[in-house]
């Protein structure tokens, strides 16, 4: 054990030492103020240099106490005074031998839970203890009313309300140090006790161990180290004890190797005691706001039906101010572009003419039509993200998942499958688990996406009028609860329902930005405008060419030609052969579904796609299609990053047998389901 | 009390700190200061969802993970 080296003499303070000299520490956990203290006690009269042999800094001063020359150290941070790290090993050995005359302890009453764990080891130690109770300030803007009284009786060593910052309190504090060093006031530390059955083993170590230590350390407090199965500690007992006599040591402490939780354990309790007793009134305010708002919207029962609730909400704005804006678009600007359209390309050939009549401007114009309804799911999700909701809505979603004994890491990918599944998939990076991750991957497609919800908020009003709320709303919770039992099922059947830990503290809720939230709608929309002038406008002329070749006549059309062929296939669900042709269409991605219903019907300034569409089909196919639209097979972006994540095709052959089953499955039932009770 | 969250984290499943705080009867900053705990005894590692890997990712402009994970703070058990 290395000794401290002794500092190179200070110029000596300017008032006379009647009263002797004393020494005294600072200790606390990091960020607690004890160099605030320092600086302000010590002023230039201070030196800075390393301790041995170790990279960190060494702070001693010296002033004047009434007359008492006082040398002071400012010990450096350490949550404990076990050997975790070099500053918990340099305090600990600080007071354990160089023996100051008094310990102040630093603590936040604005984070006692944080502080107490050091004070409690310090006052198992029995050196004088003198506690500062800092940042009185932070406590009180908090809202948090703290009894520094109570705390003194608690604790036996006298307790100073502080200020350090502010210098407030410190006067206090030295009057304090002044009456203990001049053995005016006596600390009587009441440290945690020891459960009795750890104490029984604690002298029997410490009888083995104590006709050997030739050091300074206090045997029973070595023993306690040993019982916590300190590092540094046990290693020098096994050094300086006879073999034999380690061995028995060794012994006993191998049948308590679960004493490190016991000892640890012991003094949260008594720190939990102690904040109850000295804390008359919690934190109120963001984080008090926080912890009530999420007894409703963390609860596991209230929380779903809380997000229920915002989702029904959510999509009832988008239908009350979306789809009139909507309808509008389709009828005023789309019916008129392509009437306007038609006249003006009168003499121009056929073809270009059903290119941009019924391939452009009812196609991709079509999809154009969702913005207004888009912007308002852009803006409610920002909101909700912004003011930190959606990770508690994950986490609800999550812990649903967790009672049917899924793993729990999933739902930070899973929250951003709410957006688009693309990032999802990628996001199951997070998790390192390979099963865990691989069984994330095949459920974020599940995730209802923005752009399969444009698709429903497009068909769902048309068909079900002011029942479409309700519709929308079913959907997604189907979505969810398909997600919920598939992984449930992949979970058995794969990976045979493996569980680990995960742990989170939610974020503070707080009030929106309204600038984040306008640039996030801002940069979405633009990236669906970007999507329909490519991905969409490439497929919709493709779908164009195949309604239009061989010979002009969409009913002998090659695409009506292989719409017959598959025809068959979607009955079952109450599709005809354009619906079908519009669901497959749908895989580069899923706005197309629209798209190509826009051609297949062709549009006009006299009828809109909507209108085309209430006079087709009945609402018992309707609602197949969409339970169809939110079950089906992804997207060819979040396939291809299937792909890419899970490494090989085989996966991605799994996930899309997976969707074309349930999708298959969900829309036969719910097309039959909707005819037998008469939709 | 470090047991008791012990044998809670051993049970498995996704945790919250508030959660936690009702089942040990205490408050959640004593849950976070005994999670931190043991973190710094090597129980539990604490968990960034957006490390290295994130950095290599095409879509990172785009990807709100960051944004959406800000002022959360992840644990998982060891070995995991
Ligand atoms: N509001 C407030 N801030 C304080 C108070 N005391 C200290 N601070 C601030 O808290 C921060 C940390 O203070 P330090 O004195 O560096 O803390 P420390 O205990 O020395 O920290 P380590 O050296 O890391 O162990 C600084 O920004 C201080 O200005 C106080 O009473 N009230
Ligand atoms: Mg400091």
């Amino acid at each position: 054990m290395t000794k401290f080296h002794e500092l190179p003499p200070l110029a000596p303070p300017q008032v006379g030492s009647k009263g002797g000299s004393a020494l005294i520490a600072l200790a606390g956990q990091p960020n607690m103020g004890k160099s605030t203290l320092f600086n302000l006690l010590t002023g230039l009269n201070q030196h800075v240099g390393n301790w041995p042999g170790k990279t960190v800094e060494r702070r001693e001063g010296r002033f004047d106490l009434k007359g008492r020359l006082v040398r002071i150290v400012d010990l450096p941070g350490a949550y404990s005074l076990t050997a975790n790290s070099p500053e918990e090993i340099i305090a600990r050995e600080f007071i354990l031998l160089e023996k100051p005359d008094l310990v102040i302890a630093v603590v936040s009453a604005a984070h006692l839970e944080r502080s107490l764990y050091l004070v409690a080891e310090l006052l198992a130690l029995g050196t004088p203890l003198v506690i500062g109770l800092n940042m009185m300030d932070v406590a009180e803007r908090e809202g948090i009313r703290i009894e520094p009284h109570v705390l003194e009786a608690a604790l036996g060593v006298p307790v100073v309300p502080m200020v350090a910052a502010k210098a407030w309190g410190v006067r206090d504090l030295l009057d304090v140090v002044e009456e203990v060093l001049a053995g005016k006031r006596i600390p009587t530390p009441r440290p945690p006790e020891i459960r009795p059955d750890h104490a029984r083993v604690l002298s029997e170590i410490q009888t083995l161990i104590s006709s050997y230590l030739a050091h300074p350390y206090p045997a029973d407090w070595v023993a306690l180290k040993l019982l916590e199965g300190d590092s540094e500690v046990t290693h020098m007992i096994r050094e300086t004890l006879p073999a034999e006599k380690w061995e028995r040591v060794h012994e006993i402490l191998r049948a308590h190797d679960d004493a490190f939780l016991a000892v640890a354990s012991g003094r949260y309790e008594w720190i939990g005691r102690m904040v109850r007793a000295a804390i008359t009134r919690p934190r109120v305010g963001q984080i008090g706001l926080t912890e009530r708002l999420d007894r409703w919207a963390a609860h596991p029962l209230w929380g779903l039906l809380l997000l229920a609730g915002i989702l029904g909400l959510v999509f009832w704005l988008t239908f009350t101010v979306g789809t009139p804006l909507q309808d509008w678009l389709e009828r005023a600007v789309v019916g008129m572009l392509a009437g306007w359209a038609s006249e003006a390309l009168a003499g121009a050939p056929f073809w270009i003419q059903g290119l941009i009549v019924d391939g452009l401007i009812g196609g991709v114009g079509s999809v154009l039509t969702f913005l207004p309804v888009l912007v308002i799911f852009f803006a409610a999700f920002a909101l909700l993200e912004d003011v930190g909701y959606m990770a508690r809505a994950a986490y609800v979603m999550d812990n649903l998942m967790h009672l049917m004994g899924l793993h729990g890491k999933s739902f930070l990918p899973l929250f951003l499958g709410f957006g688009c599944n693309v990032p999802a998939v990628m996001g199951t990076r997070v998790i390192d688990s390979w099963p865990a991750r691989l069984l994330t991957i095949l459920i974020a497609p599940l995730v209802p996406c923005t752009a399969r919800m444009a698709v429903v908020a497009f068909i769902a009003p048309a068909f079900f009028g002011t029942n479409a709320v309700w519709v929308t709303w079913g959907l997604v919770l189907f979505s969810l609860l398909a997600l919920v039992l598939s992984g449930t099922l992949l979970n058995r059947l794969l990976f045979k329902g493996q569980r680990s830990a995960f742990i989170m503290e939610m974020p503070l809720y707080h009030l929106p930005n309204l600038r984040t939230i306008g640039l996030l709608v801002w940069q979405r929309s633009l990236a669906f405008v970007k999507k329909a002038g490519t991905a969409i406008l490439l497929m919709a002329v493709l779908v164009w060419l195949l309604s239009y070749l061989p010979n002009g006549d969409l009913n002998t059309s090659y695409l009506a030609r292989f719409g017959h062929l598959i025809g068959p296939l979607g009955r079952w669900m109450g599709f005809d052969w354009r619906l079908t042709v519009a669901l497959l269409t749908s895989f580069p991605a899923k706005e197309n579904a629209i798209a190509t219903l826009g051609i297949l019907f062709g549009v006009s300034p006299e009828a809109g796609l909507t209108d085309l569409l209430t006079a087709a089909y009945s609402p018992a196919a309707a609602l197949s299609f969409l339970t169809v639209t939110m079950l089906f097979i992804p997207c060819l972006a979040t396939v291809a990053v299937i792909k890419q994540e899970a490494g090989s095709w085989r996966w991605v052959a799994v996930s899309l047998a997976l969707f074309l089953v349930l999708s298959f499955l969900g829309g036969a039932a719910v097309y039959h389901l909707a005819r037998w009770v008469g939709m | 009390m470090l047991e008791q969250l012990l044998a809670e984290i051993r049970g498995g499943g996704t945790l919250e700190v508030s959660v936690l705080a009702k089942r040990l009867n205490t408050t959640p900053d004593l849950v976070t200061v005994m999670l931190e705990h043991l973190q710094r005894s090597g129980y539990l590692r604490s968990y960034e969802p957006c490390d290295d890997t994130c950095n290599e990712c095409a879509l990172k402009s785009a990807c709100r993970m960051k944004d959406l994970s800000s002022g959360m703070r992840l644990w998982q058990g060891k070995g995991e």
